[in-house]
C-alpha cells in the first residue's frame, strides 16, 4: 500500500480544496483503504470528515422533522444509526431494512451512508490490479464477461458485469432519494450546493461511464440525503452466507397504497445490474392491484424482462423475481399498519 | 507382556477381557475406574491467555532488531519466466537484501511461485518493494481446471512426464484378479443399481494465523526459530537438513499457534519455500527475521484439500444389503502429484469394492494434507448413495445403515442419537411439506484411526514446594493439548488441573509427535500418566493408595532429598483394543428455501467417540469446530481461479466464503465414552474424524427436505435451484 497523508480539516471551508482524485474524504473508511491495500487504488491523502463543524443540518444528524415528512440523513451517519432510528424506522423502513442487511454490525458500527453510496463493486476482476485492462480502470476489455461470473450482472450487462454494490443505494433509488453535494466554496467562504437525483444521474451506467458508478466529482463532497417519507416500503435481500455476505439479489418496493389497492409503486433491484435496476414493468404490473398471488406473479415475471444473463448466472433472473415478490408483499404488511 | 483382565466398552455393552499389556506399561484405565477429573468439564488452562491476548503467537514475536521479509511472488502460472529485475527493489528505502530465487527460463507453474525474497527494516518497506520487483514471462496454456489439465493435447506441467494425469492402481481387490469386474458382477446380481456422479471443490486451509516464521542466528552457529506449526520438530529436523546445522542446534519454540488443519508441517509452507529462505536471510544478515504470509499467500501457497469428481456405483437388494461398490473418481491438487484420492471410508458393509483414482495435475498450489485427508470428499459420496440405496428400496436411511453397519460402538451410536435427535418424529413431520421453505433430517456417519503410538517422552518434575509441571516439546495445535496433559497429571496427583504447569512446544524439551492424524493426544497423554503414576509412587511411596489430599502431597514433596524430581514417561505403541478406529455419526437438521436454493443448517448432533475423553470441553469442542468446519465445506468454500490467467479470485476470506456466525447452527456434541484400553489412558485421536460427516449429513437432509439430490458442493443457490428442478423435472417426466 502506498503511503498516504492523513488530514483532518474543521469545516467544510478548509475540507472541500483539500480534495482532488487522489485526495479523498474518508467515511469509515473500510472500502478506501480496502482498495488502497489491494493496490487497486493509491490516495495520495485521506481526508476524515468526522472533525466538520459549524454547517447545517449537520453531517452526523437524522432529522425527520421537514415540512413533507421527508428524513435528513446526514453522509457521516453509521449504517448502524440508520438501522436503529426510530424516525427511519417510521417515516422510510426500507431504509432501515437495507442497513441491516449490509456487513456485519461491527462493519455497520463504523460504516457511512456516503461511503456506502460511494464504495466501489466486489468484482473479484476490478478489485484484482492484475486484471489491468478492467473497464472499471479505463481499460476495453471485461475479464468477467466469460470468466466466472455467476454472480454478476443479469441486467444491463451489456459492457461491465460488475453488480452495484450497495444496499443503500437500492433503497434510497426506490425511495426516490435526493443527495445533496457540496461542490466548492463560494467567495464568502460558504459552500455551494448541488442535489443529484437517486432515481435519475446520481448513479452512473457502464455505458456512460465505466469508471465510476455516483456521479461525484472528485472535489465534491456529500453532504447529506433528503429522503421522502415512505412507509409501505421494504427492502428484501438473498444472501447466500447468514454472515457477513453481499446479496445475490435484492428489491426495494415503494407503495402507494389507499384502501388497500395499490395506486402506484416503485420498485428497485439491486445486486443484480451494475447500478440500481429500476423494475418499471413490475411497477405496473402491481399497479392497481390489491396485491394478490396472480398480481405478485405478474410484477415478478414483469421485472424479468429485458434480462440478459450470462453463460452462468441465469438463476439470479430467478433470485431477482423473487425478492420483487417478497419486497412487494413486505411493504404491503406495512401498509396495513 | 502381561495379562490384564480390563473392562471396556461403550455404554452398556461393557464386557471383561483379558488383555495382553506390554511389559512395563500400566494397567490401563478401565470402565471400572472412578475419576475426579479425566472426563469433566476442565476450562481450557490457557483460555485466559487466549481470551485476553496476551498469549503470544508467532505473528506477535517482535526481537530487536528484527527485520521483515516478504516473498515476490509470480502472478499467474502457464508461462516461462524470461527476465526479472529487483534492481529497483534493493534501492528501494529500509531494503537490506533482496535474493533472487528464479532464473530466466524457470517455468511459472502456480500464481505464487517463489520469485525472489525481500528484507526490508519494516514489513511496509518490504511490501513496497514488492511492487518495485519486475518480472516478465512468456506466457502459455493455463490449466486451471483437471478437464482442460486432462484434455487431449495438454501438456505435461512437470517437466518429463508424459501428461498431467496421475493414476494410483485399482484398490479393493483383496483376491487379486481384476476388482472391479468383479465388484460389477456383484452389482449387477442386486434388485437395483445405483450410479451417480458427486463432485466436491478444492478447499484451502484458511488458519486464522498463516503460515509464518521468525528466525534468530544466534551466536553459537545455530538459530532459534519461533514457527506457527503443527509440527516442531518437523520444523526442527527440515532447518537442521536444509541448513546443516545439528538437530538441537535449531530451537524450536511454538508457545500458541493459530491453526493448522494439516498444512503446517516443516519449515516453510507446502508451496513456497518462505521459511528456508528467511532463515538463511537471518544468517547472512545475521540479524533475526520475520516472515508472515499474508491471506492471499496463504490461500495460494498454503495447502489445500484437493477437488473430485466421483462416480460411485452399488447394487442394493430390496432387503437393504449392498452387493458391491464401487468408485471411479480423479481430482485436482494443483502441482501435487498425489493426494487427490477421495477415500471412500468403507464403513458399511458394501460388498465387493473397487476403487481407482487419479491425481490431475494442474496449475495451482499444491494440496497439503487437511483434517481427515481424502475423507470428507469420500464421505460426501458415500453416504449419499448410500441414501439414495435406502430411498431406492423405500427404507429409512437410519434403519437402513444401522443393517450394513457392523461397529458396536455406531451401534449405540444410532440408538442413542436417534432419540436425542427426535429421528423418528422429524422424518415424519417434514415428511409432506407444501410451502416455499422446507425442512429435513440426514444422517452421516464417520471413522478415524488414530491411537497414536510410541516414540514421544513427557517429564513430570515436581518440586519441593509441591508444584508440579509437565514438559513434552510438541505444540499444542489449539485443540486444547495443554489441557489434556494437565487433567491427566492432576488426575493421577489428586490436583486442580489449573494447578498443573504445561510446558509445550519447545524443541529444546523432550520429543512429542506433530499434530497430524489426530495423534498428538493420544501419544502424549498416556505417557503424562505414566510420568505422574511414577512420581506418586517415588514421592509417596508404593504402598499408597488412592490420590493424596493436597496436604499429604505437600508434606511428602518437601522430604524430597533433592531440589525436584524428573520422571520421565513413556507409552509403546498401542496393544490390544475394545475398538480399532473411532466411531461417529452425525444428524443434521436443514431448511431449504426452494425459492432461492439457499440452504441453512438448523442444527446438527453429533455423536463422537474418541475412546476415553479427558477433558469434556476440549473435546466437545473439537467436536463443535469440527462440524462448523463441515457445514462450511458444504456450503461455502471454493478456492476459485480465473479459467483464463489462473489467477486465483478470492484472496481474502469475503469472496472466499467461509461459515460466520450467523451460518452457525445449534450444534450439540455428545462423547461417546468408550473404555477402550490399547494404551494407558485408553486414549483415541479426535482431531480429524468429527469434519468427516457433516456434508453427507447436510446434503441427506436436504434432500430429504425437498426431494432434490445436490451432488455438488458448495450447495450454492444455483446448484440447488438447478437440483430442485431436475427432481421436479424427474416427477413429472417420469423416470
Ligand atoms: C465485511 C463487509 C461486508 C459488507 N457487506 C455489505 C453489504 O452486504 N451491503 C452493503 O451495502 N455494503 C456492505 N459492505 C460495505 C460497508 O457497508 C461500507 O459501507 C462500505 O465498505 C464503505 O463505507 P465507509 O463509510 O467505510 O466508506 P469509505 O471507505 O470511507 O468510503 C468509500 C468511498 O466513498 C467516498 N466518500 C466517503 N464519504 C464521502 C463523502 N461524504 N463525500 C464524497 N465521497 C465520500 C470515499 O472517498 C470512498 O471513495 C460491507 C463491508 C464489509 C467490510
Amino acid at each position: 500500500m502506498k503511503a498516504f497523508r492523513y488530514a483532518r480539516p474543521n469545516d467544510v471551508a478548509s475540507a472541500l480544496p483539500l480534495l482532488s482524485a487522489t485526495q479523498r474524504p474518508k467515511g469509515g473508511g473500510f472500502d478506501l483503504l480496502d482498495l488502497a491495500k489491494r493496490g487497486v487504488a493509491s490516495p495520495d491523502m485521506l481526508v476524515d470528515l468526522s472533525g466538520l463543524k459549524g454547517q447545517q443540518p449537520p453531517m452526523d444528524g437524522i432529522d425527520g422533522a421537514g415540512d413533507h415528512g421527508e428524513t435528513v440523513i446526514g453522509a457521516r451517519v453509521t449504517l448502524a444509526r440508520i438501522e436503529a432510528s426510530a424516525e427511519v424506522a417510521a417515516r422510510c423502513p426500507a431504509l432501515a431494512d437495507a442497513a441491516r442487511e449490509a456487513a456485519t454490525p461491527q462493519v455497520r458500527n463504523a460504516a457511512t451512508l456516503a461511503g456506502n453510496l460511494l464504495q466501489r463493486p466486489r468484482c473479484a476482476y476490478f478489485r484484482d490490479p492484475f486484471f489491468t485492462d478492467c473497464l472499471k480502470r479505463g481499460g476495453s476489455a471485461c475479464a468477467a464477461q466469460d470468466g466466472v461470473h455467476d454472480e454478476m450482472a443479469v441486467f444491463g450487462n451489456a459492457k461491465c458485469c460488475a453488480v452495484h454494490p450497495s444496499n443503500l443505494a437500492t433503497a434510497l433509488a426506490a425511495l426516490r432519494a435526493e443527495v445533496r453535494i457540496v461542490t466548492g466554496i463560494d467567495a464568502k467562504g460558504a459552500p455551494k450546493w448541488r442535489t443529484a437525483a437517486c432515481d435519475e444521474g446520481f448513479f452512473v451506467r457502464p455505458e456512460q461511464d465505466a469508471t465510476r458508478e455516483c456521479a461525484v466529482g472528485p472535489g465534491e463532497l456529500v453532504w447529506d440525503v433528503i429522503v421522502p417519507a415512505a412507509r409501505a416500503s421494504a427492502y428484501v435481500e438473498v444472501n447466500h452466507k447468514q454472515s457477513y455476505d453481499w446479496a445475490q439479489a435484492a428489491c426495494c418496493a415503494v407503495l402507494d397504497v389507499f384502501e388497500g389497492k395499490i395506486r402506484g409503486a416503485r420498485i428497485v433491484l439491486g445486486g443484480v445490474a451494475p447500478v440500481p435496476w429500476r423494475a418499471e414493468g413490475a411497477e405496473k404490473a402491481i399497479a392497481g392491484t390489491s396485491g394478490a398471488a396472480g398480481a405478485l406473479d405478474a410484477a415478478a415475471e414483469a421485472a424479468a424482462q429485458g434480462a440478459t444473463p450470462l453463460r452462468d448466472n441465469a438463476h439470479k433472473v430467478r433470485l431477482a423475481k423473487v425478492v420483487v415478490r417478497r419486497a412487494i408483499e413486505a411493504a404491503l404488511a406495512r401498509a396495513g399498519r | 507382556m502381561t495379562k490384564h483382565k480390563v473392562k471396556v466398552g461403550v455404554g452398556d455393552r461393557v464386557e471383561v477381557r483379558e488383555i495382553d499389556v506390554p511389559d512395563g506399561e500400566l494397567a490401563p484405565w478401565d470402565a471400572d475406574t472412578k475419576f475426579r477429573s479425566v472426563g469433566t468439564n476442565v476450562p481450557r488452562v490457557d483460555g485466559e491467555a487466549k481470551a485476553t491476548g496476551r498469549a503470544e503467537y508467532t505473528a506477535d514475536v517482535r526481537l530487536p532488531g528484527m527485520l521483515h521479509a516478504r516473498m515476490f511472488r509470480a502472478a499467474q502460472p502457464g508461462g516461462k519466466l524470461t527476465s526479472l529485475d529487483v534492481s529497483a527493489a534493493e534501492k528501494a528505502p529500509g531494503v537490506r537484501m533482496v535474493r533472487v530465487l528464479a532464473q530466466p527460463g524457470r517455468a511459472l507453474k502456480m500464481e505464487g511461485q517463489d520469485l525472489a525474497l525481500v528484507v526490508a527494516d519494516t514489513e511496509a518497506q518490504a511490501e513496497d518493494a514488492l511492487l518495485l520487483c519486475k518480472a516478465k514471462w512468456d506466457q502459455g496454456p493455463v490449466y486451471a481446471t483437471p478437464e482442460v489439465a486432462m484434455a487431449a493435447g495438454a501438456v505435461s506441467i512437470h517437466e518429463g512426464k508424459e501428461n498431467n494425469v496421475r493414476r494410483a492402481p485399482a484398490g479393493g481387490g483383496r483376491q487379486g484378479g481384476d476388482p472391479f469386474a468383479r465388484a460389477e458382477e456383484a452389482i449387477q446380481a442386486a434388485d437395483f443399481v445405483i450410479e451417480r456422479t458427486y463432485r466436491t471443490q478444492v478447499q484451502t486451509h484458511s488458519p486464522l494465523e498463516p503460515h509464518g516464521i521468525v528466525v534468530r542466528p544466534d551466536e553459537d552457529g545455530g538459530i532459534t526459530v519461533w514457527a506457527s506449526t503443527q509440527g516442531t520438530f518437523s520444523v526442527r529436523d527440515g532447518f537442521a537438513n536444509s541448513l546443516r546445522i545439528q538437530q538441537p542446534m535449531v530451537r524450536v519454540i511454538t508457545e500458541f499457534m493459530g491453526g493448522g488443519f494439516g498444512t503446517k508441517f516443516g519449515p516453510s509452507s507446502p508451496g513456497s519455500g518462505f521459511g528456508v529462505e528467511t532463515a538463511r536471510a537471518a544468517i547472512d544478515l545475521k540479524r533475526p527475521v520475520r516472515c508472515m504470509l499474508d491471506r492471499r499467500e496463504q490461500h495460494l501457497c498454503g495447502g489445500n484439500r484437493p477437488s473430485s469428481v466421483q462416480t460411485v456405483k452399488l447394487g442394493v437388494t430390496k432387503a437393504g444389503k449392498i452387493t458391491g461398490y464401487t468408485v471411479r473418481m480423479y481430482g485436482t491438487g494443483g502441482l501435487a502429484e498425489q493426494g487427490a484420492g477421495a477415500r471412500n471410508p468403507m464403513i458399511y458393509n458394501l460388498g465387493a469394492t473397487a476403487v481407482e483414482s487419479s491425481t490431475v495435475v494442474t496449475h495451482a498450489g499444491p494440496q497439503a494434507a487437511f483434517r481427515a485427508p481424502g475423507h470428507p470428499q469420500g464421505s460426501f459420496a458415500l453416504e449419499q448413495a448410500v441414501d439414495e440405496a435406502a430411498h431406492a428400496i423405500g427404507a429409512d436411511p437410519l434403519a437402513f445403515r444401522r443393517g450394513i453397519d457392523g461397529s458396536s460402538i455406531r451401534a449405540h451410536q444410532y440408538e442413542e442419537g436417534a432419540k436425542l435427535f427426535d429421528w423418528a418424529a422429524k422424518r415424519s413431520r417434514y415428511a409432506n411439506q407444501k410451502g416455499a421453505v422446507r425442512r429435513g433430517v440426514g444422517v452421516a456417519a464417520g471413522i478415524w484411526h488414530q491411537p497414536g503410538g510410541s516414540g514421544a517422552t513427557v517429564l513430570v518434575t515436581v518440586h519441593r514446594d509441591g508444584s508440579v509441571e509437565v514438559t513434552n516439546g510438541a505444540q499444542d495445535i489449539g485443540t486444547g493439548t495443554r489441557t489434556v496433559l494437565a487433567v491427566i497429571v492432576a488426575e493421577v496427583l489428586g490436583m486442580d488441573p489449573h494447578a498443573v504447569r504445561v510446558n509445550l512446544g519447545r524443541t529444546e524439551w523432550p520429543f512429542g509427535p506433530g499434530s497430524g492424524g489426530s495423534t498428538t493426544a493420544p501419544s502424549i497423554g498416556p505417557c503424562a500418566r505414566d510420568a505422574a503414576e511414577q512420581a506418586k509412587r517415588a514421592i509417596l511411596g508404593a504402598s499408597f493408595e488412592g490420590v493424596p489430599t493436597a496436604s499429604q502431597w505437600k508434606a511428602a514433596c518437601r522430604k524430597m532429598d533433592v531440589e525436584e524430581q524428573v520422571f520421565s514417561g513413556k507409552r509403546s505403541n498401542q496393544y490390544a483394543s475394545f475398538h480399532n478406529g473411532t466411531a461417529g455419526l452425525q444428524f443434521a437438521e436443514v431448511e431449504v428455501d426452494t425459492d432461492t436454493g439457499v440452504v441453512r443448517v438448523l442444527s446438527v448432533l453429533a455423536m463422537q467417540d474418541c475412546g476415553r475423553v479427558i477433558d469434556r470441553l476440549t473435546a466437545e469442542s473439537q467436536v463443535i469446530g469440527g462440524v462448523i468446519g463441515g457445514i462450511s465445506y458444504a456450503l461455502f468454500e471454493d478456492r476459485r481461479l480465473d479459467p483464463k490467467t489462473g489467477r486465483l479470485l478470492h484472496g481474502d476470506l469475503e469472496g472466499y466464503r467461509i461459515a460466520g456466525a450467523r451460518d452457525c447452527p445449534d450444534i450439540r456434541a455428545v462423547m461417546t465414552d468408550v473404555s477402550n484400553a490399547g494404551n494407558a489412558a485408553g486414549m483415541m485421536g479426535l482431531g480429524e474424524a468429527p469434519s468427516v460427516p457433516t456434508a453427507g449429513a447436510i446434503a441427506n437432509a436436504v434432500f430429504h427436505a425437498t426431494g432434490a439430490r445436490v451432488r455438488e458442493i458448495p450447495m450454492t443457490p444455483a446448484r440447488v435451484l438447478a437440483a430442485l428442478d431436475a427432481a421436479a423435472a424427474s416427477k413429472n417426466g417420469g423416470r
